[in-house]
């Protein structure tokens, strides 16, 4: 079972270059917002489908501008599509808003997938030079176990001194690990608004998606 | 201590409206336009950063070529971060291909994407991993260094103990390569394998990563 997947914006021609030119496709996975102009294109991917006899899939995106929660979408749908047994062949990025395209762009790259741009003049296909980057490898069980008591707390932000007694753990490993991990600009030190003088550890949502802690 | 110093680079259109919610809301101390088309110096939007002395480049890129924009992007941001820059990517403007290179850069350097099209929306990406660190230095050897396709035959050749059987099948692992029946069997890059290989060639001193 071969599936392709693809962001669809108000061009259908963004996307059939790629059902036309992978073989043995049984299945297509688009991902769009409820605009008109995007439903028109839907109609005719989905019209070409029907005569090429693939199934289509659509999933909505809600808010086509939040990069966040497309990559969610889009990711949990790969993981659906592996787990059903389905080998996906290629992510067609080219189509739908620029973040629909840049979450497209980060799912593939998290999940090892070939992805392809469709050039929006002469709709020549470009494979991209994308390899899989499992970030929660990048690091250590203490640097884990350090970010996920952060995500944990995230509703009230730490100072370090703070994290530290509340993971029982020598202050200067905490700030060890820290100073690590705003390096790789995992987390960011902010001014304390409760107090100027010192400094709070912030995490961003994307920590969510990337690291899989929740 | 000296704070460190913040590069901007910013996806830029035709509108100056593009560019001006990232350029008041994210700090810059160099700003980067992206651009595929040429900007004359009296262009409204150079104009504008001159009169703010706002200390500016322009990244000329090519619209039909987006590994190749990206590569540029990401070689701008690369030199920025090692001069211990932080870099930030805003990808608001331009056409979407300017945009889509952008986010290549970022995911290769970990810069911080931004967008502000309807509304803010900051994501930060880790640092350096790209297909320069994704790609373990003996396997971006292999596959600087071979002739594509190599025969199958030419595998089963090489003595037991040769080293490269076992990293060209960790290169299929990572899906850069695979078996086609020709006249004989033989071993073809996929195209990931050649866009990875296209990115590798155009890039100065790419070594890949250490394992």
């Amino acid at each position: 079972m071969v599936a392709i997947l693809g962001t669809l914006g108000f061009r259908a021609k963004s996307l059939l270059p790629t059902l036309e030119s992978t073989p043995g496709v049984d299945k297509v996975v688009v991902f769009c917002n409820d605009h008109p102009r995007a439903s028109e294109a839907l109609a005719e991917v989905q019209g070409v489908c029907g005569l090429m006899g693939i199934r289509i899939d659509r999933v909505a995106i809600p808010d086509a501008f939040d990069l966040l929660q497309a990559a969610k979408a889009m990711r949990s749908q790969v993981r659906q599509l592996k787990k059903d047994g389905h080998e996906i062949a290629v992510f067609n990025i080219a189509g739908g808003t620029k973040m629909m395209s840049a979450a497209a762009l980060l799912v593939c790259a998290m999940e090892g997938l070939n992805s392809v741009y469709v050039h929006d003049e002469t709709y020549r296909e470009i494979p991209l030079p994308l390899l899989k980057v499992d970030y929660s490898q990048l690091l250590t069980t203490a640097q884990k176990e350090i970010l996920v008591y952060i995500w944990t707390n995230r509703a009230q932000p730490m100072t370090q001194v703070e994290i530290a007694q509340g993971m029982g753990k020598h202050k200067a490993t905490i700030n060890h690990h820290i100073q690590i991990l705003e390096g790789k600009n995992i987390l960011h030190l902010v001014e304390d608004p409760r107090d100027r003088r010192k400094k709070v550890v912030r995490v961003d949502d994307a920590l969510e998606l990337m690291l899989e802690i929740d | 201590m000296e704070s460190r110093k913040e590069l901007l680079v910013s996806t830029f259109g035709k509108d100056i409206g593009e560019i001006v919610a990232g350029m008041r809301s994210l700090p810059h101390d160099h700003l980067i336009l992206v651009t595929d088309t040429s900007l004359d110096r009296n262009d409204a939007v150079l104009s504008l950063l001159d009169r703010l002395g706002i200390r500016h480049e322009v990244l000329l890129v090519d619209p039909s070529d987006i590994t190749g924009s990206a590569l540029l992007i990401e070689g701008k941001v690369q030199e920025h971060l090692d001069k211990g820059w932080r870099a930030r990517v805003d990808i608001t403007g331009g056409r979407k291909l300017l945009s889509d290179a952008a986010m290549l850069a970022a995911l290769s350097t970990g810069a911080e994407v931004c967008c502000f099209e309807v509304e803010a929306r900051r994501f930060p990406l880790l640092t350096a991993m790209g297909v320069r660190e994704a790609l373990p230095k003996d396997l971006a050897e292999v596959l600087r260094s071979q002739v594509w396709p190599m025969s199958m035959e030419k595998v089963r050749g090489l003595g037991k103990n040769h080293t490269l059987p076992p990293k060209l099948r960790r290169m299929k692992q990572l899906d850069l390569i695979r078996l086609e029946d020709r006249d004989s069997p033989m071993i073809c890059l996929t195209e990931r394998g050649e866009a990875c290989l296209d990115w590798m060639l155009r890039t100065n001193g790419l070594s890949g990563s250490s394992e």
